[in-house]
């Protein structure tokens, strides 16, 4: 990670000083006023942060009035002039940072530098950006990653697929991505902050949802407050932690994550404690309370509001993490409720349940892999308040991955092997009515090369195999479909 | 008296103990050092044999076969895989040796007759001859051949039998000076045929007895994942 995030510290700025009006804010309580400054020399702030490597910018005009509230008078010497201007109470040092080495946080090993593990961040708090320095400071961290997808898949349904008059099916498909993250954040002292995100997204089709405007757009929009290390409260759009890892495959909007599901066969993907893990659609809030009783002890409890589509919902999704670096325990469990608009006279509801559960190990530098499996019921209850068995759910997933890499902190290249397997059926149990059963395959062998330690270009090759035994219609229908596929990604984290 | 004695006892059991500690580590440091020395003057051996197992994923494939009496190629199943490759460097990155592999579900994703097609078993006798070109001290590329001969085994019947090549590129990753990881990926193809007695009487009774030859030839994109260890 130190390599990573090399201190290109790019440009520190601090502007930091009296003679400053872009910030001002009280000094610590308790500080000593400070005294004025000598006639004709500017004041200046002590930078305390990390070096800084950029050139402080040329003295700037003498400042305004002081903004802030009641601000007690600079003290003055007996002896002092009268004609020497009063100066502002310094300040709250600003600080525009690329977020350093250090934001990352890896108080436990992550996982193999640049693997897939070493990209999650297993709960902690992050980006870190505590001030090692007494006093406030207010900084603007900048990062972000971009990537670029060609891929290509064959797809092969089966001749008795009804959804299909053809045998094979080809695709190309480009997909592009880049995020810039903003991360300001207001060390109130060395443990207390505030803190917010916002990730401005660039998108290249990723067949475009989310109001489908394929123009501006986020990811993250949040708003933390907390103490470094032991606990803090988060709202707004974000990830819940996860659980279920995938590994160096199986990335979102490709080929290999779909599997071998075409849009007109049933549904069926896989389940990893996901229904309320990712960001929340429609106009909905995620709000999460996260406790850090010990290093190697982490908890977050997730809880969801807003509406979707089909109506109002709300949803938990607690999760905890064991992590000792070399081995990492995850569990969670979740419940989401989707209910009508009017449920006076609608009974219309959606239920969700699910556990999930991973153990992952890092045998650094040079083997990660890890193991997961998670279960999840869908109760579908229609307006009558009947429960509709063809719609209700029970998923399963159980998944493998394993990462090698050949530890070279130059040259890191990385191989990724990875197996999903995940079984879905319904409860229409009751004769005559048989179950419907689906069975999705997906399995990727990864290799992945990292060029100065930000640039990452990463082949996948996929296989998928989904098998459809359907009874909604008398003869059962029974067919299998398969998928291959390869992608070149190249990505981009800074 | 004896609570003394202990007390001493312990006292000297730790001056002994830390003693006995910087001796240790004295030659600790020593031999670290000896093995130092060792390390500067004497080159590290060339490690020439190798011996690697492979898993071998085969997908995206043709099999070719005849069916009533006619022939036809076929999209081929996936058809997982594995092989052990041993192998001797006889020039620098030059490798020569072998490795047979075993090839699982080899049949035909469907076929035209029966809805559930029984698997045959691919066995390959298969020389490796690789080129590995070092870009830096942990990653090599390679390029591999392998010309073979091979067996089509059905679950019932007679093996088809011919050669077999494949061709493979890919990369090798050291993991220690021993121990390597490889990945690769390619093409394989197949001339097996299979020659079946046919006997067929006319209406005089008379038989007539005959050779007939039928292709079954498996041809698969193949990737190859390998962990192996020098010698």
């Amino acid at each position: 990670m130190d390599c990573m995030r090399t201190p290109l510290l790019t440009s520190l700025i601090l502007l930091a000083s009296a003679t400053t009006a872009f910030a001002q804010a009280n000094p610590p309580p308790g500080a000593a006023p400070v005294p004025p400054a000598a006639p004709g020399a500017p004041a200046t702030a002590t930078p305390t942060e990390a070096p800084v490597e950029a050139p402080l910018p040329p003295a700037p005009p003498p400042p305004p009035p002081t903004p802030v509230g009641k601000m007690p008078p600079p003290l003055q010497p007996a002896n002092a002039p009268a004609t020497v201007p009063e100066v502002a109470e310094p300040v709250t040092k600003i600080g525009v940072v690329r977020l350093p080495a250090s934001a990352y946080p890896a108080f436990q090993i992550r996982g193999l530098t640049h693997g897939s593990l070493w990209l999650t961040f297993h709960g902690m708090q992050w980006p870190y950006l505590p001030n090692l320095a007494a006093g406030e400071r207010f900084v603007i961290g900048m990062s972000g990653w971009g990537w670029v997808d060609t891929s290509y898949q064959k797809f092969g349904p089966s001749s008795t697929d009804t959804s299909f008059t053809t045998n094979n099916i080809k695709y190309w498909k480009g997909q592009a991505r880049m995020l810039l993250r903003l991360t300001p954040t207001y060390a109130i002292d060395s443990e207390y902050f505030l803190q917010g995100q916002v990730e401005l997204v660039g998108t290249g089709d990723q067949t475009i949802q989310r109001s489908e405007i394929g123009g501006a757009d986020t990811d993250d929009l949040w708003l933390r407050i907390g103490k470094w290390n032991s606990w803090d409260i988060q709202a707004g759009r974000f990830e819940g932690w996860e659980v279920f890892h995938l590994g160096m495959g199986l990335d979102f909007n490709t080929f290999e994550r779909r599997g071998a599901v075409a849009p007109a066969n049933p549904g069926i993907g896989f389940y990893g404690l996901t229904d309320n893990q990712f960001r929340p659609g429609g106009s909905s809030t995620n709000v999460a309370a996260h406790v850090y009783p010990f290093s190697f002890l982490r908890f977050e409890a997730l809880g969801m509001a807003g509406t979707f589509a089909s109506g109002p919902v709300y949803a938990v999704r607690p999760v905890g993490i064991l992590d000792f670096g070399w081995v990492k325990f995850k569990v969670g469990t979740e419940y989401q409720k989707i209910v009508a608009f009017n449920t006076n006279t609608d009974n219309t509801r959606t239920t969700s349940k699910g556990v999930g559960g991973a153990l992952q190990f890092v045998l650094a530098p040079h083997i990660e892999f890890g193991v997961n499996a998670a279960q999840g019921t869908v109760l579908d209850v229609d307006r009558m308040g009947t429960l509709k068995p063809q719609s209700s759910l029970t998923r399963t997933s159980i998944g493998a991955f394993a990462n090698v890499s050949n530890g070279d902190p130059r040259h890191t290249l990385i191989f990724g092997v990875g197996s999903l397997m995940t079984w879905t059926e319904d409860q229409n149990g009751i004769e005559p009515n048989p179950i419907d059963k689906y069975w999705l395959y997906q399995g990727f062998i990864a290799a992945q090369y990292v060029i100065h330690n930000a640039f990452y270009i990463k082949l996948v090759g996929g296989y998928s195999k989904a098998h459809f035994s359907t009874a909604g219609d008398d003869p059962r229908i029974v067919y299998d479909n398969e998928m291959y596929s390869a992608r070149l990604r190249f990505s981009f984290y800074f | 008296m004896r609570k003394a004695s202990m007390q001493l006892g312990i006292r000297i059991g730790k001056k002994i103990g830390l003693v006995g500690l910087m001796v240790v580590a004295i030659a600790g440091t020593a031999r670290a050092q000896d093995s130092t020395v060792a390390t500067a003057s004497a080159p590290a051996p060339k490690r020439k044999m190798h011996v690697a197992l492979m898993f071998l994923p085969m997908s995206n494939g043709s099999f070719t076969a005849v069916y009533g009496g006619m022939p036809a190629t076929l999209d081929a199943a996936f058809a997982p895989g594995g092989a052990i490759s041993v192998g001797w460097e006889v020039a620098p990155g030059l490798t020569v040796g072998l490795a047979p592999q075993l090839l699982l579900n080899v049949k035909p994703k469907e076929d035209p007759i029966t809805t559930d097609p029984a698997a045959s078993m691919e066995i390959d006798a298969m020389v490796r001859a690789a080129y590995a070109y070092p870009l830096t001290d942990t990653i090599a590329v390679y390029a591999a051949v392998l010309p073979g001969y091979s067996l089509v085994k059905p679950k019932t019947g007679d093996p088809a039998k011919g050669l077999v090549i494949a061709g493979e590129i890919g990369g090798i990753m050291n993991l220690t000076e021993r121990a390597f990881v490889s990945l690769g990926g390619g093409y394989q193809k197949g001339y097996q045929t299979r020659t079946d007695t046919s006997r067929m009487k006319d209406m005089n009774g008379v038989e007539t007895v005959k050779m007939v030859t039928t292709d079954v030839r498996p041809a698969y994109w193949r990737v190859a994942l390998g962990v192996g260890y020098r010698f």
